[in-house]
């Protein structure tokens, strides 16, 4: 049935389209109307399943909680945890010969390659870290090093999936995407799950920090970091043609109209939140395109970060954390960078040199705001590399100088939130292959990541498809012997 | 719809980008979508979740879609077709009157026309080729709540 308005108008001229409908007996805006005013009432977590909240609102979690965001610097391409925090010189004993024991790999590797790089003990802690993060290593007291990591595949998607999203291959919401939902953002006037990557998109793009069958509100606002003015950080932050002034004028304009709309109708809850999300959406041209824009900060600061993308985005990511967004994932950059399959020296020497230095910045600064506490950052990759050479192949395009996958054992670190620090968590076999002692699975570390958040990622959940969804979905134990 | 590009008609096909400006003018049933790069326009008004099927979509009322409102291209284009329909009298007051009637389907009340013709003399001198006059009046009827919710 099709109301056509426009040939009618003259007998409606004095009816809005709502009062047609009204009148015609097709009440649907009336059930619009009660899901917003639902979404308004029931922000009580305890109610979280029963009425799920879709709005970005903050809301307590389940208990109190130790950490209020998350920096997570994903290593893209599975960093060398044994050319970087998981020393292992029983390799220098095996070098070119076959280690035993050696596990499967996705490709053919090879005899043992010990790592070409010194390693070296810092801190009070005394915690081993190699000459590729001497930056961050000036935190070793405050880094809890978990070296037990293990994942289930070699490949890169659907590790990367595993890491992000609690699951390989089907679709599911993305960490970022259960925190928001779980938690909200303090800061309305930016979006509350930020995914940052120089250049272009990771492997497994958009699908990394998708929000699946949550509300599309959750899912993560991508910002290509290789572009550095403010405005073209964000989409849709400035009008391409009117300048403010002039925008400022057709806003009133438009919000004159909007309030003469409410007051014929008195009271209607739905229509104030929706004028105010409006008026949201304005205020956020601002203060996105503030929060996004480092030249806001004094040339000291830059400088202690670097100008480069990596530089930006990490002090990008501390603004963020400082105006109260609640998850931001700091990428390497497009594709997989830190997939060492061929010369792991210089390769890694590079990546490192990249990254190591705006990490340190960014831990000096979380500590001198005294935002670490209440920050949780987290780095790592979604695998680690194999201490066997990864084999030149058939084509000899190959050259026996890097590491093939390796998702039996690697590092990841974390410090602030609530973790222990100089800590050096579980360990791999001598060689570095295989996650042995305290083994850590992905989805362990997504269930401490919640519990530090104070969500238990046993009752944070969404009803989809006739059953109850989570992030680590039948899986996870939080280690509690992470906690401070 | 109130741009008057909306092709009701043209069933079956091939399916088109749904941001194209020139021709993406159909119900978004025959849109062309890649499931791992959902144009953030579409995700930000809650499309449906394209890797499974969907019994009901999401509501969310969020910022970003005013933003898309403000500053989109595709938004902005709209406008411009809108200011487009406006026949090419001079009478401010009539073309008021027709604007009205294409964007919220009835005709505008006394003061309503006041409240514009005012704005129209303060926005005259500040408004640049491009995006003129008219077509910003347009935006920011499309952008008011009478336009975007049925209820």
């Amino acid at each position: 049935m099709k109301i056509e308005i426009m040939n009618y108008h003259h007998l409606f001229q004095n009816y809005s389209r709502r009062e047609v409908l009204m009148r015609s007996g097709l009440g649907i805006g009336w059930m619009a109307a009660s899901t917003v005013l639902q979404e308004s009432l029931h922000a009580n977590p305890s109610t979280l399943n029963q009425h799920n909240p879709h709005t970005l609102a903050a809301r307590r979690p389940h208990f109190p909680a130790r950490a209020k965001a998350v920096i997570h610097i994903f290593a893209n391409g599975g960093p060398s945890h044994i050319d970087t925090f998981d020393p292992k010189p029983k390799l220098e004993e095996y070098a070119g010969r076959e280690i035993p024991g050696a596990l499967k790999t996705e490709r053919r590797t090879g005899a043992a390659l010990p790592s070409p790089f010194r390693f070296q003990q810092y801190g009070e802690s005394g915690l081993p870290v190699s000459e590729l993060f001497p930056s961050v290593a000036r935190h070793a007291d405050r880094l809890l090093v978990v070296r037990s990591m293990h994942a289930d595949v070699p490949n890169h998607e659907p590790s990367l999936l595993l890491m992000n999203c609690g699951d390989g291959r089907l679709v599911r919401p993305s960490a970022g995407a259960w925190v928001t939902y779980g938690l909200g953002t303090e800061n309305q006037n930016l979006p509350g799950f930020v995914a940052m990557c120089p250049g272009g998109y990771p492997i497994s793009g958009t699908a990394n920090w998708r929000s699946a069958f949550l509300p599309g509100v959750f899912q993560g606002t991508y910002i290509d970091t290789k572009k550095k003015k403010g405005d073209e950080l964000v989409e849709y932050i400035r009008h391409p043609v009117l300048d403010e002034k002039v925008q400022r004028e057709q806003f009133e304009l438009m919000a004159a109209l909007d309030q003469k709309h409410l007051q014929q109708r008195k009271t209607d809850a739905a229509l104030e939140s929706r004028i105010t999300s409006m008026e949201l959406a304005w205020r956020m041209q601002f203060e996105a395109g503030e929060a996004f824009d480092v030249t806001k900060e004094p040339k000291h600061i830059l400088e202690r970060y670097g100008d480069t993308p990596h530089g930006r985005q990490l002090l990008i990511a501390r603004r963020l954390v400082e105006r109260g967004v609640r998850y931001v994932q700091v990428w390497h950059g497009a594709g997989q960078p830190w997939d060492s399959h061929q010369k792991i020296e210089q390769n890694h020497r590079k990546l490192a040199g990249e990254a190591d230095k705006p990490i340190g910045a960014l831990l000096d600064d979380l500590v001198g705001l005294g935002l670490l506490d209440s920050t949780l950052v987290l780095w790592g990759g979604e695998f680690g590399r194999t201490p066997t050479v990864e084999l030149p192949n058939d084509a000899g395009t190959k050259t026996a100088t890097g590491r093939d996958h390796n998702h039996h054992g690697f590092t990841v670190w974390m410090a602030g939130g609530g973790v222990k620090g100089g800590v050096a968590y579980g360990a791999t076999d001598e060689f570095g292959f295989k996650a042995v002692e305290n083994p850590v699975h992905v989805h362990d570390l997504q269930a401490t990541m919640l519990h530090l958040l104070g969500l238990d990622h046993k009752k944070l959940t969404y009803r989809h498809s006739g059953r109850d969804f989570r992030l680590t979905d039948v899986h996870g134990r939080v280690l509690t012997d992470w906690l401070a | 719809m109130a741009a008057g590009t909306l092709e009701l008609d043209a069933r079956g096909g091939p399916g088109m980008n749904p941001l194209d400006p020139d021709n993406g003018a159909r119900r978004t049933l025959y849109s062309w979508v890649d499931r791992q790069d959902v144009p953030g326009v579409l995700r930000t008004f809650d499309i449906a979740n394209l890797d499974t099927t969907v019994h009901v979509r999401s509501t969310t009322l969020v910022p970003q879609q005013g933003l898309v409102m403000l500053n989109s291209p595709l938004v902005i284009d709209a406008a411009k077709k809108v200011a487009n329909r406006l026949s090419d009298e001079s009478n401010t007051q009539s073309r008021i009157e027709q604007l009205w009637r294409i964007v919220f389907a009835r005709s505008p009340q006394r003061d309503e026309i006041q409240m514009v013709q005012e704005w129209i003399e303060k926005s005259e001198g500040l408004s640049s080729d491009d995006f003129g006059v008219w077509p910003q009046l347009a935006q920011a009827l499309m952008s008011t709540a009478e336009f975007q919710y049925v209820d």
